[in-house]
């Protein structure tokens, strides 16, 4: 009778915990499934925002304060994805306003140098301090997100895009996969029917908004729907609002001895 | 109506008025805002001309011969590079200066740089340049005191300020021909310069519009610098200098990035010391005089505050005859208190071994894309026969308005 009772208990303990494993099976699955589709929206919105290979882009960013237009500025930003990993290094030529002209600015992985042609000097900065200038938002566009974060699934949503239109979009979050990340974590909303980017809010690690973009104006360039104008509004300082306007985003070929910092004060920009 | 009637209804006002803005604030649409088109265009190339009048003022403890109270000056300065080919580059860097003071009117001239750079190669990979003329080379990773910059002897120009930053900027090059080659392995550079001058470096003085090769080219001289290409997280760099009637120094530099937030350096020189002429025309006070080894290093760190300061501390010190111990320090808050375009610094240098220093502050409002008006204060303090004691000046100020063209 006691075998009976002890035969019966495990049967019961087995069915139990099979209905649990193939009840939950699915669920993982399309857990998993949902951040690899995530993983592969989110290189496709890459390849959206950034042609292939090198590439040079011209900047123009004006700055409004409480709706009034205080800065205008000019960056020329080359780009090459670097052999160890396909994320992008920077060379940033500072073009106006005119005290700040031909400074350039070099981020190649963690190694950061500003070049002040008056002094012909080369200064090591951090990246936090990188990201207090206007050449940070430059990474906004010549980043590849895909290479530095995880994307997970968090769901769809209706957000307002840039142009102010209700726009279905997929919601990802991306987490920094390597340390010296200027974001570790993005809120990322992209459109799927077509992978074009519409929104992203970058936070600190503390979880703080640094900036929140809204990537508009798209038009055919190298042969893709790219879009040529974000809006970036600063996280701590709602009324700060950067327009960021790309022209002349150009396939081109940078040398690797451009992004050297014993180059910077060679650099004539051809 | 009472006083308390009036206050109240300013205060009242003054709500409305903050409401009326707030809701003003609100109303604001992002997405909306488009740039006016009266603004030039952002990609416009600078002229690489700018004009600086400035005023000066000067507390002194003493008076010596020469030195103004008060000054004025204009200056015209322009420097510009010209691409003439695919591989040659023209340079060209000038200051031109008009003083009144207390003591007198001036005109100074200061050719800082007048080259020509030639490139060749990059087949490999690896790009090969010679540059010939007046060249302005500064080397060092340190912010306020710099070992390893070999060719700031005799370069810096009086400019009223002792910001270290101001004087890199307007020294004058040395007449060199280098050769560089950049590739793969990193920068390697080689520089041949030529004494030009017998003349003593004071000459340069008497005439203040020659060129004043006296003061960079007195002796034959050879610099030797390598730069090999190394991680993302550490840099390092060494350097050889060779001057005629002195023994051969060498230098290291280093630069490591720790956490996103901190660049630290080191920076040290060291050879046999020789010769008689004081190496630092900024840092501690050293004089060599009989020959034996001795060291100068600068360490430090910089330090990016989440508040948006940079901070850099460093200590300098030195073996040389009189060694000397100092230290550097700067604050650097640009943007300050969330208004744009206004930039503060501060910096002191403290001598460890007297307690004297120097601090200077510094405050800059660029007003609009062309103009930038710029309030410093300094003071040297210290006890009378200490290093910034015995200055004569005790305190000093200074406008200056820049117009970029």
């Amino acid at each position: 009778m006691l075998d009976f009772k002890r035969i019966l208990v495990r049967w019961m303990c087995q069915r139990l915990l099979m209905t649990a494993v193939l009840g939950l099976w699915p669920a993982h699955w399309a857990l998993a499934q949902n951040n690899t589709d995530a993983q592969a929206l989110l290189v496709a919105s890459d390849a959206v925002r950034n042609p292939p290979g090198s590439f040079s882009v011209q900047l123009t960013l004006t700055e409004f304060r409480k709706g009034a237009q205080t800065n205008r500025s000019g960056l020329l930003i080359y780009a090459k994805p670097s052999s160890t990993g396909g994320q992008y290094s920077n060379l940033v030529r500072f073009m106006a306003p005119a005290r700040d002209a031909n400074k350039l600015m070099l981020r190649s992985g963690n190694d950061l140098w500003f070049y002040d042609p008056a002094t012909k000097a080369s200064v090591r900065i951090s990246a936090q301090q990188r990201l207090l200038g206007q050449a940070s938002n430059g990474d906004v566009m010549s980043t590849n997100l895909a290479r530095d974060y995880s994307a997970q699934w968090v769901g769809e949503a209706v957000v307002k895009d840039g142009e102010g239109r209700d726009c279905s979009c997929v919601h990802l979050r991306l987490k920094s996969t390597g340390a010296h990340v200027p974001y570790p974590s993005v809120d990322y909303w992209i459109n799927p029917s077509n992978q074009r980017p519409v929104m992203a809010r970058f936070f600190t690690s503390e979880g703080r908004l640094l900036k929140t973009a809204y990537f508009r104006k798209f038009q055919l360039v190298l042969g893709l729907q790219r879009p040529t104008e974000t809006v970036i509004i600063d996280g701590l300082d709602p009324d700060w609002v950067t327009l960021m306007q790309s022209t002349q985003l150009t396939p081109r070929e940078v040398p690797d001895s451009w992004l050297q910092r014993d180059y910077l004060a060679r650099f004539t920009g051809e | 109506m009472t006083m308390g009637m009036h206050h109240l209804l300013l205060c009242g006002l003054a709500l409305c008025c903050a409401l009326a803005s707030g809701a003003q604030a609100q109303a604001i649409d992002p997405l909306a805002l488009t740039p006016t088109d009266d603004t030039p265009d952002p990609t416009h190339a600078s002229s690489g001309l700018r004009l600086e009048v400035q005023a000066q003022t000067a507390d002194l403890r003493f008076k010596p011969a020469g030195l103004a109270r008060q000054q004025q000056r204009g200056v015209l300065d322009f420097r510009r590079e010209w691409t003439l080919r695919p591989h040659l580059k023209l340079g060209l860097s000038n200051r031109l200066e008009q003083v009144h003071a207390d003591t007198g009117s001036v005109t100074r001239h200061a050719l800082r740089e007048a080259y020509a750079s030639w490139r060749w190669g990059g087949t490999d990979g690896a790009d090969n340049y010679l540059d010939i003329g007046r060249v302005q080379w500064r080397n060092g990773v340190a912010s306020g005191f710099n070992p390893s910059d070999f060719l700031k002897r005799g370069a810096v120009l009086d400019l009223g300020t002792q910001n270290p930053q101001a004087l890199r900027e307007n020294r004058l090059g040395t007449v060199m021909l280098r050769q560089q080659w950049l590739g793969h392995f990193g920068s390697l550079q080689l520089a041949f310069i030529p004494k030009l001058s017998s003349r003593p470096s004071t000459a340069a003085q008497a005439n203040p519009r020659e060129p004043a090769w006296e003061r960079t080219n007195a002796e034959d001289a050879a610099l030797l610098r390598f730069a090999p290409k190394t991680g993302e997280t550490w840099t390092a760099e060494g350097l050889l200098y060779d001057r005629a009637g002195e023994p051969v120094r060498g230098a290291l530099n280093l630069t490591g990035a720790v956490g996103d937030a901190w660049i630290v350096h080191a920076e040290w020189a060291g050879g046999r010391a020789g010769g008689g002429a004081a190496r630092n025309s900024t840092g501690p006070n050293t004089t060599t005089a009989a020959s034996h080894h001795d060291q100068e290093l600068a360490v430090g760190a910089s330090w990016t505050t989440p508040w948006g300061w940079i901070a850099t501390v460093e200590r300098h010190q030195s073996s040389t005859i009189g060694s000397s111990d100092a230290w550097f320090t700067r604050i650097a808050w640009d943007n300050a208190f969330g208004l744009r375009n206004i930039n503060l610094a501060a910096f002191a240098r403290i001598n460890s071994s007297d307690h004297s220093r120097l601090w200077q502050l510094d405050a800059r409002w660029h007003l609009n894309d062309h103009h930038s008006l710029a309030l410093i204060w300094g003071q040297y303090e210290g006890s009378p026969g200490s290093e910034y004691g015995r200055v004569p000046t005790r305190a000093y100020g200074q406008a200056t308005w820049t117009v970029y063209f």
